[in-house]
């Protein structure tokens, strides 16, 4: 390991860090001219939250090229760790419930990847699909009593001390989103180190060459094994986050819907940039909360961006920007589940 | 469970089941043509349903059957050239998007016409009522549904066998290019079959409209069945789609009566996901993927 961090890796995390700053002062303008803070702030942490879960599946996705259609069943799962650990058992201190959440999404990741082991492409679209729309259906039947069925859990506190007691800091909106702000920076800290590490030149070996990476001593299974449970801890502790957000987790936080959402993410901000599904986890909740307000008819909306982006944009918006910038054209040597094979540091 | 209710049970099943397989054979002959994932499949079907609901009070069912078939036929056709032309070429995941953001604008627009409530068909009078079938009684627009369903299955096979049409057909999902290079009309070929596909979702969608209740969002939830039988079956298979729909309509129906609705869908999905683990092709499909 020569330099630890290297130029474009100060970038994605600096703009990711500017962008915290950035959205808190708008926030606080529009404070100014009388809109409602605490909405807002509750806006940009689920934004956030948001640009993490895109952040965390594009880990599989866009640089071990593992098309999920299950990373709901991560983020919901982190969801309801949290929420089953404050509800159910009374550990509301964020300290348990988060690292909980992370190990909890892990698992849900590593063992999504210990079944789709054997297959690639289209088959693990299917079976990621498969496991977790069954994990939706058992959370509605409600067994064990621990997720209280189709109302899901309420009530789900944001606390961070170890006696109970003391002033909590983070009630308001505007400390929570910080909190946020933080736990995300901190978590993509991690993921541009690893995705900068051998592990992650490991993943993109894979997902460019498997056959080639396999015969050069690389175990091919274990890397994607090892690619899902990290896409799934960073996706956990978004879940955890956004549970603690609104204070509830409902089965519809594990809906495959949400697992398109995520993909659309990633491939309208580009797969194949780190910081591209934040943008376009941006885009989306942004039109979704105020253009759905406006026309009342989001999904058309959002049926509109798909097609619209798969038709003239496949590299995403960060893709197209690129390609834009160099003057390339569009149709590069692409793989089956991967926007575009520019290789990544 | 007796003797009737098992009778019952099996006869439900196979209703189901036919009515699967009536939806998925346009899905499954459209991937095996040309590796659509025909998200919006659900979609034609949805409009089969809608269609009975508007014009139930004007025409009479078997002509609303006619008419709406043919009219989603052409919507198929307006639906291909719209979303699906331009896209020859892309991997499988930009088909699935691309059509899944689609299906998202059509329902939406079924809103805009029929509201969001769920809305309920009533069935013709020569085929409501029951029928009394040996020891036991069965709804008889089930009975219907199973001999309709059984009746496209038989000419969909003589098509598919036994025509020209059918031998392009196969021959394309055989090796495309190949098929290409022997004169045969990629377009044309697949767009007939893409139409006929809807076509035939879409009159399942009026079968189905006397015993389901209607509501737009009811294309995803019936997608995602229709999924699991053309995975079980082998994508591209006529047979397989046939297997895969009388398996998981049984699932249902036992599954529905021994325990509930909610467990037979999980053991759907469980028998998908162990599907594709160890079959990727599934039961009688080619390799795709």
């Amino acid at each position: 390991m020569a330099t630890w961090l290297r130029n474009d890796e100060v970038r994605d995390l600096g703009i990711l860090g500017l962008g915290f700053i950035g959205a808190a002062c708008f926030v606080e303008i529009l404070g100014l001219l009388g809109i409602d803070r605490s909405y807002t702030y509750h806006i940009a942490a689920r934004i956030a939250i948001m640009a993490l879960f895109g952040i965390a599946f594009n880990i599989a996705f866009g640089y071990c090229g593992i098309l999920s259609f299950g990373h709901a069943l991560l983020y919901g799962g982190g969801g309801y760790i949290v929420g089953i650990l404050s509800v159910k058992m009374g550990v509301n201190n964020m300290l348990v419930t988060l690292p909980m959440a992370a190990i909890g999404g892990a698992a849900l990741g590593a063992m999504l990847g210990l079944v789709t082991m054997r297959n690639v492409g289209m088959a693990v679209v299917l079976i990621t699909f498969a496991v977790a729309h069954s994990v939706w259906l058992i959370l509605q039947i409600n067994p064990l009593g621990l997720t209280n069925g189709e109302g899901g859990l309420s009530g789900i506190g944001r606390h961070m001390s170890w006696s109970g007691g003391g002033a909590n800091l983070w009630t308001t909106e505007r400390s929570y989103y910080w909190l946020c702000a933080g736990i995300i920076l901190g978590t993509c800290i991690a993921l541009r180190l690893c995705v900068a590490s051998r592990i992650g030149l490991a993943m993109r070996a894979v997902r460019d060459e498997p056959t080639r990476a396999d015969t050069i001593g690389l175990n091919v299974k274990a890397v994607r094994a090892l690619a899902f449970a990290i896409s799934g801890a960073a996706a956990g502790i978004a879940g955890g986050l956004g549970a603690m957000l609104s204070g509830v987790v409902t089965p519809e936080d594990a809906h495959w819907l949400l697992s398109g959402d995520v993909l659309l993410f990633a491939v309208l901000g580009g797969a194949a940039t780190f910081l591209g599904p934040a943008l376009g986890a941006c885009v989306v909740v942004l039109a979704e909360i105020y253009l759905g307000e406006i026309t009342r008819s989001w999904p058309l909306l959002l049926g509109l961006i798909y097609v619209v982006v798969i038709r003239f944009a496949p590299g995403g918006v960060v893709g197209a920007y690129e390609d834009w910038r160099r003057g390339r054209k569009r149709d590069s040597k692409r793989l089956d589940t991967i926007r575009d094979d520019r290789v990544q540091r | 469970m007796t003797w009737a209710g098992l009778q019952i049970t099996l006869l439900t099943g196979l209703a189901t089941g036919l009515f699967l397989t009536l939806i998925a054979i346009g899905l499954s002959i459209v991937f095996g043509l040309q590796g659509v994932i025909n998200f919006a499949h659900g979609t034609f079907y949805m409009l089969g349903a809608y269609s009975l609901v508007m014009l139930q009070s004007h025409v009479p069912y078997v002509g609303i059957a006619i008419v709406a078939t043919i009219i989603i036929g052409g919507i198929g056709i307006l639906f291909y050239g719209i979303f699906l032309i331009n896209l020859k070429g892309r991997p499988h995941l930009d088909y699935l998007l691309t059509t899944f953001g689609a299906a998202l604008i059509i329902t939406e627009i079924v809103r805009w016409f029929a509201g969001s409530a769920p809305q309920f068909a009533q069935a013709p009078e020569f085929l409501s009522g029951v029928v009394q079938l040996g020891a036991i009684v069965f709804p008889r627009f089930y009975l219907v549904m199973i001999v309709v369903c059984a009746i496209l299955m038989a000419i969909g096979w003589y098509v598919f066998q036994r025509t020209l049409l059918g031998a392009r057909v196969r021959a394309t999902v055989e090796d495309g290019e190949m098929a290409e290079a022997v004169g045969i009309n990629a377009l044309i070929l697949n767009l007939s079959i893409f139409a006929a596909g809807a076509a035939v979702a879409g009159l399942a969608g009026v079968l189905a409209g006397p015993v389901f209740t209607i509501y737009p969002d009811m294309d995803l939830d019936i997608i995602v069945l229709v999924f699991a039988v053309v995975i079980f079956g082998g994508l591209g298979s006529l047979v397989g789609t046939l297997i895969g729909g009388i398996v998981i309509g049984m699932i249902q129906a036992f599954g529905t009566v021994l325990f509930n609705s909610t467990v037979a869908q999980i053991g759907v999905f469980i028998l998908m996901a162990v599907t594709v683990i160890i079959r990727p092709q599934g039961l009688l499909g080619k390799r795709h993927f």
